[in-house]
């Protein structure tokens, strides 16, 4: 559920210039420099867990799949070609040790929110119909796929251009168009049978 | 006429709608973001289109997790301390499957020197060995131990050239090929230095530095 405090908001967050010396530090950790581990694991940890939380939606496994994500990180770091940014290569095994996870404790529903129903519309016009509208939209972003709800947040709310979500979801960059396409769709059909609903 | 008009217009709707997340995120660029302004101006469709996303995105726009990154971080130090090797891939196995098997040079070992030294250094000093070597020009100085050199040999070399290299430097092989193409050679006291430049000197040789950073000996 989107969060009403937009005082840490970033909905720009892949685009803030990265600190000229990320780059650095995964060199320092490709060393097994412990310091640099720790503090790019303190940097990225708020980044990891939203975007964890946001893809997967089970809270219990979000602290074991991003430990898993940074031990990546500790073990590959040599690996880090410097052409990618430091940012989309740690999401890109975010990414794909969060869909690991979720194939392991795949139980085909995921968990429902549990809201009671009301009104939803199209496009939110007052204050309480946009928060009515956030809920559903909170509770609509669950019916979709792990790989629909990350190429959403990775768009909107860390804001990576087309090519460094392909590059992150490690697939073509017409995957990532279509992926979206249908996210949309989908939510745009839920938030409509919800308003249905209400009547 | 009208039908090409229509088609091309069609097509740039499909293009808008497809596009349209990562102009609403402003990453767009150069003409495709052009094809879209100019779209915009001209279908409905895509204007609404362009509000809802901007509904979606403000909603997306919450806060990140403010908790404290402290327990998690501490449960993954124990991870770490608990892995033989830190969590790292042991050396030794890899000498042991010989030249021919060896793994793929590392491409990059001569763009990245300083990355595969240190990446190696790194993994040495998380076998439980003493810290041998940090980075370039640590001011630390580490013990001496085993091994007093790391080289990277060029791709090309082939197996007879890479022993006479040796023979002629005095060195041997005690560790390696890591996982970036690099080997840690033993050099008798006092050689160090000659074989130093014997190998910095020698053709087939991509890199060559000493393992522990004080360089005198
Ligand atoms: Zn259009």
């Amino acid at each position: 559920m989107p969060r009403a405090d937009s005082r840490d908001a970033r909905p720009d967050a892949g685009r803030r210039p990265a600190p000229p010396d990320e780059a650095a530090l995964v060199a320092r950790v490709a060393a097994a420099d412990r310091a640099a581990f720790e503090a790019l694991y303190r940097a990225y940890y708020p980044r990891l867990r939203r975007f964890l939380e946001r893809m997967t939606r089970r809270l219990p496994l979000v602290e074991e799949v991003l430990n898993d994500t940074m031990m990546v990180v500790w073990r590959r770091a040599h690996t880090y070609d410097r052409v990618s940014k430091v940012s989309t290569w740690i999401f890109a095994i975010a990414y794909r040790q969060a869909l690991k996870a979720l194939s392991r404790v795949d139980d085909a529903v995921p968990p429902a929110d549990g809201d009671e129903a009301v009104p939803a519309h199209a496009q939110p016009e007052s204050v309480l119909q946009r928060e009515q509208w956030r809920a559903h939209l909170g509770q609509a972003l669950g019916a979709l796929s792990a790989e629909q709800r990350a190429v959403i947040e990775l768009t909107y709310y860390n804001g990576y251009a087309c090519r460094e979500v392909a590059e992150i979801m490690g697939c073509p960059v017409d995957t990532v168009k279509t992926r979206m396409f249908y996210a949309r769709r989908k939510l745009k059909t839920l938030l409509a049978l919800n308003a249905e609903d209400a009547i | 006429m009208s039908g090409r008009v229509l088609r091309f217009e069609g097509a740039a709707h499909l293009e808008a709608e497809r596009l349209l997340p990562w102009y609403v995120n402003g990453t767009l660029e150069g003409e495709e973001l052009a094809r879209i302004e100019q779209h915009l101006t001209e279908c409905a469709r895509c204007q609404r289109e362009l509000t809802w996303q901007r509904e979606l995105q403000a909603a997306c726009a919450g806060a990140e997790a403010a908790a404290d990154a402290g327990p998690a971080l501490q449960r993954l130090r124990e991870r770490l301390d608990a892995e033989p090797g830190g969590g790292r891939r042991p050396l030794f196995g890899e000498l042991r499957r010989g030249w021919k098997g060896s793994r793929p040079w590392l491409r990059w070992a001569v763009a990245a020197q300083f990355a595969a030294v240190a990446a190696l250094a790194g993994a040495l000093a998380f076998q439980g060995r003493p810290a041998l070597y940090r980075t370039l020009g640590a001011a630390d100085k580490p013990p001496r131990a085993a091994g007093d050199l790391v080289v990277v040999f060029d791709p090309g070399l082939d197996e007879a050239a890479m022993r006479r290299l040796l023979r002629a430097s005095g060195a041997r092989i005690v560790d390696g090929p890591t996982e970036t193409g690099a080997y840690v050679l033993d050099v008798p006291d006092g050689h160090e230095t000659g074989a130093l430049e014997a190998l910095r000197a020698a053709r087939g040789v991509v890199l060559v530095e000493r393992l522990n950073a004080d360089g005198g000996k």
